[in-house]
């Protein structure tokens, strides 16, 4: 072969070569990012690290590890310009290295280490730059730690100052940037720690909210799904006149952009609740609407909704064989809808002990805390079955359920001591104690919940009603223990002064616990 | 020499009795280049890598081809298009190389004194050309293949030993034509020899000697047969449940018995074609 023949296949595999030279750094970054992202998934396989079981910490400790060697090992490029390939590739880098920290946090909190979590999403920070998708997802990714371990307050709050920080995108493939969903979640929350008047001023800040956003000009897709949001936080506020011009507007902007048509069923199910809250409407024409919805558009998010407003206006009206057949329904084909079918099955079972079906009613009551154990259901049904005992004077069997009822809280408890739910089962429980005039187990459950759930809205009760008991019982010392506890958890209640006068009156005693 | 099986088996305990370093050293160039190749491949992470293997995988299946660990699912077919250009292009002047190098101490004194480049340079366009005339062929029988008696086999076969079986008779098929060319550069160094002499000859040999150059082929794949079927039946399966890295590895082994079967192959039909000579002759 002629030295220019190779001289020019030399030339040609060069040539091949740096065709490939221009983001191949790039790329192989991406290409290890991914490798160690993939090893750590693989061990955190192997680890068996099942969420539903007790966690060993130390192992999800070992695997957080492999997830942290995404940031320690792979430095994200600052690309400013370059080719659109570049950026992407740049971007995906920043990607993986920024999911790694975030599954490093996850396993924090898998391992009850939510200081650590916390800070490994403070790591998020620096490493996504500007990207805010990436920091919102480090955000939300807080929230709910903060959730988990019962740090409310702090979850709020970072919930208020996401809506300031991040403007909410369009839509991608219809689905809603969660981002326009917080000023809901914050009322929830709040109705969820029993603050209904919390929950009122969150309204008041949704709505304040989403019409800032509506003086701006935005895409047709994420006007419909701010006016949306808005037409439910009017629903939610009781102001069904803003509701019906929103939804009008809402209506306008749906037919002028033909792919839109997916909002059409939640058009539909907001017009009817719009026209069951209206004064003085009536409640028949309201009911046929949710109905009609309800058979037109059965796979809906919204059909179970519909059903149960159904139920709740035909009771309103008496009617209440036709309201058992709407939860009925419920409980047959929306059971898996955990918002409305545990109230549904609660309030079908409250039908049917009203039509002489006790006996059913009992074991629809029972059923709510194992099949729907996170519900507002779940905690009401076991004090619903003592206190009917109770009402039809069979006090006997009354304290049995309530002792049984304690049973079933404290299993609850067993099954997940980080829920949210704590308070709630704990406040159930001292509801069922102070009925059965049980002082040391009213004292025990109060000292839990002043533990566990300082600064929830029940414990403050709690506090309050404890303190009450002792100084019933004659323990001064313990009523100046939980008054002062009382104070010094919530120095913002409207309670504060009637609590210091009470303190003043019954004069300095020891501190400790008798 | 009359050439039956007794002779074939002779050739075969020949060539391995018989093997020299020397003789192999061009099929070590190959393989030199097929484990470069590999291990280019096993660390893409690394730039020279990314640059290299990457950039080949890209301009064949797209971009989606280079992540982890999807690349491994491409990486055999890859790595068979590797083996192709080497044991076709470079190979179109080592294979001549090493057949030289082999058949040295048979030759009569004037065959043997002539320069290696002369001989070179007569065997390697012939050899070029049968040898990417081969890889073309069972690029297409791989197609027939694939889209008819392989669906047909797993159909009536289902699960693993349906495509065991279908692969094997697909294997089978590539071996067959191979054994057909396999004469071609064998031809082409010997004196006197022309690019269409050492086509036709080749071919003629080819043809005469099948069922002993299949023979060769398949007995010195035999070890090879085990590891191929599962890169190649099972890479999904090393991926998800193994360790993606099993792939490379397994092809490394892989290359490494391959480079050894073939030079085996040629040694052995080198010796089956030398007899015949010696039966002219006589």
């Amino acid at each position: 072969m002629s030295r220019a023949a190779i001289r020019s296949i030399a030339l040609a595999l060069l040539a091949v070569v740096a065709s490939g030279c221009g983001d191949a750094a790039l790329r192989a970054t991406r290409y290890k990012a991914e490798r160690l992202l993939w090893q750590a998934e693989r061990v955190e396989r192997r680890a068996t690290l099942d969420e539903d079981e007790d966690v060993d910490s130390t192992e999800a400790l070992q695997v957080r590890e492999e997830y942290l060697r995404l940031p320690k090992e792979v430095a994200i490029p600052r690309v400013s310009g370059g080719s659109d390939s570049t950026q992407r590739i740049a971007h995906d880098i920043a990607r993986l290295v920024v999911t790694g920290q975030l599954q490093a946090a996850r396993l924090s909190t898998m391992a009850k280490r939510p200081d650590l979590a916390l800070g490994d999403l403070e790591a998020v920070i620096p490493l996504a730059g500007n990207d805010t998708t990436l920091l919102r997802q480090a955000d939300f990714h807080r929230i709910a730690i903060y959730r988990q371990f019962g740090r409310t307050q702090e979850a709020l709050a970072l919930m208020r100052e996401m809506m300031n920080r991040y403007e909410p995108k369009p839509p991608v493939n219809g689905n809603e940037d969660a981002i326009l969903a917080v000023p809901d979640a914050i009322m929830r929350i709040l109705r969820q720690e029993g603050d209904p008047e919390g929950a009122n001023r969150a309204i008041q800040e949704g709505l304040v909210y989403y019409r800032a956003l509506l003086t701006r000009p935005h895409p047709p897709e994420l006007e419909a799904q701010i006016r949306a949001r808005l037409i439910h936080m009017e629903l939610e506020g009781g102001d069904w006149e803003a509701g019906f011009r929103n939804l009008e507007a809402l209506k306008r902007v749906a037919a002028t952009t033909p792919h839109l048509d997916y909002l059409k069923p939640e058009l539909q199910y907001t017009e009817a609740k719009l026209v069951a809250m209206r004064p003085g409407a009536s409640k028949g024409a309201a009911v046929a609407m949710l109905d009609r919805f309800v058979k037109e558009n059965p796979t809906s998010r919204f059909a179970s909704r519909a059903l149960f407003e159904a139920g709740a206006l035909l009771e309103g009206q008496g009617k209440k064989s036709d309201a058992l057949e709407r939860y009925k329904l419920i409980g047959a084909q929306y059971a898996d809808q955990p918002e409305v079918a545990p109230l549904a099955q609660f309030r079908r079972a409250m039908l049917e002990d009203q039509l002489g079906e006790w006996e059913r009613a009992k074991n629809l009551l029972e059923a709510i805390p194992v099949r729907y154990p996170e519900s507002q259901a779940a905690i009401e049904a076991p004090i619903a079955v003592a206190r009917r005992y109770y009402r039809i004077g069979n006090r006997e069997a009354g304290q049995e359920y309530l002792r049984k009822a304690i049973g079933t809280y404290e299993g609850l408890i067993a099954r997940d001591t980080t829920t949210t739910y704590g308070a709630f089962y704990r406040w159930a429980i001292l509801q069922c104690v102070l009925t059965l005039d049980d002082a040391p187990a009213v004292f025990k459950t109060v000292d839990e919940m002043a533990r566990l759930h300082k600064g929830h809205p029940f414990t403050a009760q709690a506090l309050l009603t404890g303190a009450q008991l002792a100084r019933k019982k004659g323990n001064l010392d313990r009523t100046r223990i939980y008054l002062r506890q009382f104070l010094a958890d919530y120095p913002n209640s409207p309670y504060r002064e009637a609590v210091q006068k009470d303190l003043e009156r019954l004069g300095s005693g020891p501190v400790s616990k008798s | 020499m009359e050439r039956d099986f007794r002779v074939a088996r002779a050739c075969v305990s020949e060539a391995i009795r018989d093997f020299h370093f020397r003789e192999y050293a061009p099929f070590a160039w190959i393989l030199g280049g097929h484990l470069l190749f590999i291990l280019l491949a096993m660390f893409l992470e690394a730039t020279p890598a990314m640059a290299t293997v990457g950039a080949l995988t890209r301009a064949i299946y797209g971009d989606s081809a280079v992540h982890y660990p999807t690349f491994y699912l491409f990486l055999p077919s890859l790595a068979a298009i590797a083996e192709g250009f080497l044991y076709s292009v470079p190979a179109a002047v080592l294979i001549p190389l090493s057949i030289i190098l082999t058949v040295a101490p048979m030759e009569r004194h004037e065959e043997r004194s002539e320069p290696v480049g002369d001989r070179l340079r007569r065997a390697w366009l012939p050899t070029l050309l049968v040898l990417v005339g081969n890889v073309g062929l069972l690029w297409g029988w791989q197609w027939i293949f694939q889209n008819g008696p392989a669906p047909l086999i797993t159909r009536a076969l289902p699960g693993f030993l349906g495509a065991a079986i279908a692969w094997f008779v697909g294997v089978l098929g590539a071996y067959a034509i191979a054994a057909v060319f396999i004469y071609v550069p064998i031809v082409a160094i010997r004196r006197g020899s022309t690019f269409g002499s050492a086509l036709s000859e080749g071919l003629r040999e080819g043809l005469g000697l099948f069922r002993f150059t299949l023979f060769f082929i398949f007995l010195f794949a035999l070890p090879v047969l085990p590891v191929l079927l599962i890169v190649q039946s099972r890479p999904a399966f090393i991926v998800s449940r193994m360790r993606p890295e099993l792939i490379p590895l397994a092809l490394m082994v892989y290359a490494v018995l391959i480079s050894a079967a073939t030079y085996l192959t040629y040694a052995a039909a080198a010796r089956l074609h030398w007899s015949g000579d010696q039966r002219e002759q006589i």
